[in-house]
């Protein structure tokens, strides 16, 4: 997918402006992220669970050559194909073989936001083969021609009345605005694609290393079909969602699924073992498994930002941001929105066009508070400002700009000494006298103007409090 | 009080930059809270400020240097109180980071660290003062200030304190936990984003019909009262000493 | 195309790893337990849901019906009979598919049905050792189980934490009976009450260590429902919208 991280001002500040986006962002505060407080409490040992799944999941990414050669070995003895891609363009190659090699037509997909990293469906629409994207979210955003919104709610920022006009288009018949009938709409209209399909292609929400299985989390059952009705069956994962044993699944599908929709689990988790066993009634006859790195070895290779590959894509952090719920998750400006995606994000795809993401949050902390894996996401934005301002970890990175540099000196130098601070205060003091009434400041000239637009300023007092605090004492 | 022997009198105010130059009358409310606690107050001369928005803004380096001083302006034995989340953060929780490969200088903070509380902190868990048997009428509702609240896991302290004075009337808004839109400069960087926040904060304030909002951070204070300005409400703005000062003041009114 | 080989150096590279290291253990994942462990686990796993079965049924339907789960208690297999024909009748189903899982076959449910004149359909096929025909027969039993109106399966495990029922699909067990359909009705015993989803996935990796490898493992919880459409809570998507369960015993 095209990288738009440069867009992330223009973009989020239109968001705000949008009061059918602001509703809808609303959404996410109210549904998802109280349905993860609730889910939360509602467990015993949810600590104890966040915990584990953190450790399990440190665990496989340090040791993460060992069990891609063990998920390798098992998904081939389990009767499957892996497939190794070192970027976008070879995964989407291989994919396109295989669907060429068997004659393809449709291919049904449930939700895989590396699908999204690798253009997939651009890529089988110019090759001839109708993508289907199955999720309803992700049916409303493909007919939309729009990227994901949400890393588990797609279409969160549609109303109903654009889906309403979405839906329609394709169905014809009368315009339904009824959520149930939209539905039942879309149901219709995927059960065609269902049953003509010759390949699905699924997302990966684990990769079980030690008996080559993949675990896929859907609500709707679109997960379940695109396992089970095709012959061809393709799984795309990025090179982090590995998990050792079968068994931390128990762990890992709870803390997932809590945390990303509140729910104790979802209506279905599908645990695939390769293709279809001899004997077998039903099932695709072909599996492929394609690993995809795509920028991830970035990550994987500080040992800060290491941290980032422990991420479930749950969403939590982007429910609990304020700022993703006004700026809105187009505005991120590729696949991965949200706190995870401000530190992903420029990693995966660069740093320095990304360079807004990463300061487009107040550390409030509530991103944290909700990972279920715990990632210290604050401390890792702030590492990636201090690549970007100091080219802390590659020279070539520095782009703060020179005016920020110079204040940055100027500030050290008052605030190192307590008289030079006071003269600084005192000084200020005076040279915001003619802008203020009433010891607030109206107006100040930019950068600053971006605060005075919407907000006063104090005026530094003429009379600090150390300065009070002296004339107290004596 | 039977603890009253282990009750430390000496503290050591830690004011922070935006009180000293912005705030000083919350200042002078937390000396006069804790003075009527039985505390003696010192105001170590030196101190500035804790070096947060460099580290904020990602000049770790600078960061460093400022912070470095300042834990040399308030080494020593006795507590350090600080009218702030979020400078308490700062040095609390990220200076470990700052200082994460300096063995030495970690132990110098963590012997600052351990020595720093928060101003409600400070009355509840050190002195044990959850009931200052302060008096004021008026109703007010509480933001729970981010990095008091989630860097630091206050929030009890301030609420109890807020309980506990007679007359005053608490009215939880909707959204109370989450961020005002401040976030240094972010505020000036995103001002769209951190407009609709603050928007937010204040609408979901005004609504509880509560004429003050109190808070524990005179940054974010700061940032809400500039709102409050430009949209011409009328609701009061109180940093969490202020309302105690005024509360246990023998006149009625602040100092 | 990348090479697995250059693939695994590259991951190595950026963790700064050798090859020939060992794996530290880490009791945080399971990984580590041996096959007799797993084993020895999963025995006391099935001594432990026996003795604690009455406690366990009670909350497995407590979590199986706020998932959306409608529970049937019946004493005995002719009374689940009884409870999926008044299912079926009450859809006014006539397309009706069932599974061949064991517990299926003590229940009797050609009469009860053929009694409301409905032909309950045996979701299996005669497999063939010609590749192109088997592929005939399942394509022609993926159309049936799409044109079924209600869908009849057994079931392997039932997860009392969250009020799953989880499926092995194997010949005789097919994977779309319970999915295709308006409506599914699963049919199972108590003795497939395990407490949570440690010990599914720890019974269900004993059998691949056994190796009983199934190609799929399904957990079904409720209806399929999306939240796609403004967050409204819709029932029904792609699988089932109403979904049943008759424990007998
Ligand atoms: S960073 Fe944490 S909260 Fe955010 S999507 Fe990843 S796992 Fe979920």
């Amino acid at each position: 997918m095209k990288v738009r991280t440069d867009e992330f001002k223009a973009r989020s500040a239109e968001t705000t402006k949008n009061p059918r986006r602001q509703a809808s962002l609303k959404l996410v505060y109210d549904g998802l992220h109280k349905g993860r407080i609730a889910a939360a409490e509602d467990t015993d040992d949810w600590e104890d669970q966040r915990d584990r799944a953190r450790a399990i999941k440190w665990h496989t990414i340090n040791n993460l050559d060992y069990y891609l050669d063990l998920l390798d070995k098992n998904v081939r003895a389990n009767g499957g194909n892996v497939y190794f891609a070192n970027d976008d363009a070879e995964a989407r190659d291989y994919v396109l073989g295989v669907a060429k090699a068997n004659n393809v037509k449709t291919v049904i997909k449930s939700k895989s936001m590396v699908s999204e990293e690798i253009g997939l469906n651009e890529a089988f629409e110019e090759a001839g083969i109708n993508p289907v994207e199955t999720d309803l979210g992700e049916y409303i955003i493909q007919l939309a021609k729009e990227a994901p919104y949400h890393l588990i709610a797609p279409a969160i920022h549609k109303t109903r009345e654009e889906i309403s006009d979405l839906i329609q288009e394709v169905a014809g018949g009368p315009r339904q605005e009824d959520p149930q009938d939209l539905t039942d709409t879309a149901r219709a209209l995927l059960r065609d694609e269902f049953r003509k399909a010759e390949m699905g292609v699924s997302g990966v929400n684990f990769a079980v290393a030690e008996t080559g299985s993949i675990a896929i989390v859907t609500n709707e059952g679109n997960g379940r079909m695109v396992t089970s009705a095709p012959r061809v069956h393709v799984a795309i994962v990025g090179m982090e969602k590995l998990i050792p044993s079968m068994q931390d699944l128990s762990t890992m599908l709870r803390v997932l699924i809590r945390s990303a929709t509140g729910q104790r689990i979802s209506s279905y988790v599908t645990v695939v073992n390769g293709p279809r066993k001899a004997g077998e009634e039903d099932g695709p006859d072909e599996f492929h498994l394609v690993i995809v790195n795509n920028g991830r070895e970035n990550l994987l290779k500080d040992a800060q930002l290491r941290e980032a590959m422990l991420c479930l894509r749950c969403g939590a952090c982007l429910n609990a941001c304020p700022v993703y719920r006004k700026a809105g998750g187009h505005a991120y400006g590729w696949v991965y929105p949200g706190p995870i995606g401000a530190i992903v994000t420029p990693v995966m795809t660069g740093k320095k066009v990304g360079r807004d993401l990463p300061f487009a949050s107040t550390l409030c902390g509530a991103c944290k508070d909700a990972c279920p894996v715990k990632i210290e996401l604050p401390t890792l934005l702030l590492r990636l400002r201090s690549d970007l301002a100091e080219g802390k970890a590659d020279p070539k990175e520095k782009s703060s700009p020179l005016l920020e540099r110079v204040s940055i000196k100027a500030w050290r130098f008052g605030v190192q000494s307590p008289m030079r601070f006071a003269l600084a205060g005192r000084l200020s003091s005076l040279m915001m006298a003619p802008l203020s009434r009433g010891g607030w400041v109206r107006w100040l000239p930019p950068p600053l103007s971006g605060w005075t637009k919407s907000r006063e300023f104090p005026r530094i007092a003429g009379k600090p409090f150390r300065a009070r605090f002296r004339k107290k004492q004596r | 009080m039977t603890q009253s022997e282990q009750i430390p009198r000496r503290v050591l105010l830690f004011v922070t930059c935006t009180v000293d130059q912005l705030y000083p009358q919350i200042g002078e409310s937390v000396v006069n809270v804790l003075e009527r606690q039985g505390c003696e107050v010192d105001f170590p001369a030196g101190q500035t400020c804790c070096g947060q928005p460099a580290f904020n803004a990602g000049f770790t380096e600078d960061a460093k240097a400022v912070a470095r001083r300042f834990l040399d302006v308030f080494a020593g034995e006795d507590p350090i109180v600080v009218p702030s989340g979020s400078c308490g953060a700062m040095v609390r929780n990220f200076y470990l980071e700052l200082f994460h490969d300096e063995p030495e200088t970690l132990a110098k903070v963590r012997q600052v660290a351990g020595r720093l509380y928060e101003f409600s902190e400070f009355l509840v868990d050190v002195l044990h003062r959850d009931d200052l048997a302060a008096k004021m009428s008026g109703s007010a509702t509480y933001h729970q200030c981010c990095h008091l609240l989630r860097e630091l896991g206050i929030d009890a302290q301030p609420k109890s304190l807020l309980a506990s004075v007679e007359g005053l009337e608490m009215r939880e808004m909707e959204q109370s936990e989450v961020c005002c839109g401040f976030g240094g400069t972010f505020a000036v960087k995103f001002p769209e984003i951190s407009t609709a926040m603050l928007n937010d904060k204040l609408d979901y304030a005004i609504a509880t019909g509560a004429d003050t909002l109190v808070a524990g951070d005179a940054t974010c204070l700061m940032h809400l009262e500039g709102g409050v300005r430009k949209r011409g409400d009328t609701l009061q703005l109180k940093h969490l000493a202020q309302v105690l000062d005024e509360a246990t003041s023998t006149d009625g009114v602040a100092s | 195309m990348a090479d697995k080989q250059d693939f695994l150096r590259m991951v190595r590279t950026s963790l700064g790893v050798s090859e020939r290291r060992d794996i530290a253990r880490d009791d945080a994942t399971s990984f580590f337990l041996s096959k007799d462990e797993v084993s020895q686990a999963a025995d006391d796993i099935r001594a432990d849901a026996a003795e604690r079965r009455t406690e366990l049924i009670d909350e497995f339907i407590h979590r199986a019906t706020e998932a959306g789960w409608n529970i049937h208690r019946v004493a005995n297999f002719e009374d689940a009979a009884e409870e999926v024909t008044a299912v079926v009748r009450e859809h006014g189903a006539t397309a009706v598919m069932r599974s061949d899982h064991d517990i299926l076959n003590s229940v009797p449910l050609e009469s009860a049905l053929k009694a409301e004149g409905v032909d309950l359909e045996i979701a299996v096929r005669e497999p063939s050792d010609d590749a192109d025909e088997d592929l005939e027969r399942r394509l022609s039993l993926r159309e049936k189980s799409f044109d079924s109106e209600v869908g009849i399966t057994g079931v392997d495990f039932a997860v009392a934490e969250t009020g799953t029922v989880a499926m092995e699909p194997r010949a005789g067990s097919s994977r779309l009976v319970s999915l295709t359909p308006e409506v599914h009705i699963g049919v199972m015993t108590p003795e497939a009450i395990i407490p949570s989803l440690d010990e599914l996935f720890a019974l269900t990796r004993d059998h691949h260590l056994s190796g009983e490898h199934k190609g799929m493992i399904n957990l079904i919880t409720g209806p399929s429902r999306t939240a796609d459409i403004e967050a409204n809570l819709i029932i029904g998507v792609h699988g089932p919208r109403e979904v049943h369960l008759v424990i007998v015993g």
